[in-house]
């Protein structure tokens, strides 16, 4: 947070309210129906999610960097946001989806994502709605099981083979061994 | 970015072949290092290692082999085997799955040199070259880890961009780049096993057998463990 803003931010404060985020939340909360969200918490919520040093925090800047970015472009072009499909690079897919630029590049490849196209330098575009379309299939994706592969294992009564037995018996089966 | 020791400018992408992932305490460390590194892998090499699960783990040979796989399924040891590969896949995240290595553009760089039966481990490694190069992710290194690395044409390869490795070599690369790291990710594999009980010496046991000889040297005489001359310990 810089120095002027940590000066006057205070959560629960009656200073709250004085720098721009707390503007941005003041806005939002009168978008938002009375007695369900103040407007402390929320400005409180937003430094929470846009000062954090984390790779959470560093998403959500670019993303309300980008988007105000593509607002100004739109206003200034005159374009109807609604009415425009955009075509999104990568890097941009990237971010919506919190993915790497590789895996969207890949799912590009592989027809995952409907409609994406190339341009004449072989810069993947994919349109945004496609983008949401993958999102709200598989963005709420839970995860399945467990991830302790030690406790897999154990269940399983791998641990109770030596080491050299899966060795040979990769080998043996075809897998290998240089 | 990512903080992978081995690409200073960049991220270090791993392809799993079926063979690294199946032997337990070799896939536990190569997981426990997997801050170090983007673990990648297949369905194709899931398949392999499902097929060959049960046949290890439950030590079938010639005949005996051949009537389990005839009275397949064997839905019980299908779980379990599933249940280690979900709990990789879990710990990962959805990015560890490669897909669309079959393609044309993919295919015909495979080198000829390659062996028939691993053609779809190198197709995997030529794709995620090819999606970082597309990119233009230059500074991000490749690695095919696999114990086939004589069928996989290692020298032509590289040739690609790829670096074929076995497992120990490519623990040694990550010991030698964040020595701390990995010391701390293989002191955190020993705690993590207790039953039945793992100690130093046979962890260090296992990565002797494929073949970890810097770091196996190094922790050795760090943890002051003798291993017996040219042998892995038995469990």
């Amino acid at each position: 947070m810089p120095a002027t803003l940590k000066k006057i931010y205070r959560p629960g404060s009656a200073l709250v309210g004085l720098d721009m985020l707390s503007q941005v939340a003041e806005l939002i909360s009168e978008k938002i129906p009375k007695d369900t969200l103040d407007k402390a918490s929320l400005s409180k919520a937003l430094h929470d999610v846009l000062d954090a040093r984390d790779d959470r925090g560093r998403m959500a800047r670019r993303q309300i960097q980008m988007h105000i970015l593509e607002v100004n472009e739109r206003l200034a072009y005159g374009h109807s946001a609604e009415l425009e499909d955009r075509l999104l690079s990568t890097e941009q897919a990237a971010q919506m989806m919190m993915k790497s630029r590789p895996h969207v590049a890949m799912l590009i490849d592989a027809g995952e994502l409907e409609g994406a196209s190339t341009t004449p330098k072989g810069h993947r575009r994919v349109p945004e709605s496609s983008v949401r379309a993958w999102l709200s299939k598989h963005g709420k994706a839970a995860q399945q099981g467990s991830s302790d592969y030690k406790a897999a294992a154990r269940e399983a009564g791998m641990y109770a083979i030596a080491e050299s037995v899966y060795v040979e018996a990769a080998a043996a089966a075809g897998l290998g061994r240089a | 970015m990512p903080d992978h020791p081995l690409s200073s400018a960049g991220s270090t992408y791993a392809i799993l072949d079926a063979n690294a992932l199946l032997p337990p305490r070799l896939s536990d460390v190569l997981f426990d290092l997997r801050a170090l590194y983007f673990p990648r892998w297949t369905a194709d090499i899931e398949t392999e290692f499902l097929r060959n699960w049960a046949q290890v783990v439950k030590r079938l040979k010639g005949a005996e082999l051949k009537a389990y796989r005839a009275a397949s399924p064997h839905p019980d040891d299908e779980r379990k085997a599933e249940k280690r590969l979900n709990a990789y896949r879990n710990a990962v995240g959805d990015e560890y799955r490669l897909i669309g290595y079959g393609a044309n553009h993919i295919a015909k760089q495979v080198p000829a040199a390659v062996n028939k039966g691993d053609i779809h481990v190198a197709q995997a490694a030529i794709l995620m070259r090819h999606l970082l190069a597309s990119e233009g992710m230059v500074c991000d290194r490749v690695f095919l880890v696999s114990s086939n690395v004589k069928h996989l044409a290692a020298k032509d390869m590289e040739g690609l961009g790829i670096e074929v490795i076995c497992p120990g070599a490519f623990v040694d690369l990550l010991f030698q780049a964040a020595q701390d790291r990995v010391s701390e990710a293989l002191e955190q594999t020993v705690c993590d096993l207790t039953s039945p009980p793992y100690t130093k010496g046979d962890l260090l046991g296992s990565l002797s057998l494929h073949g970890a000889k810097a770091a196996v040297k190094h922790f050795c005489k760090a943890w002051s463990v003798r291993l017996p001359p040219g042998k892995e310990r038995q469990l």
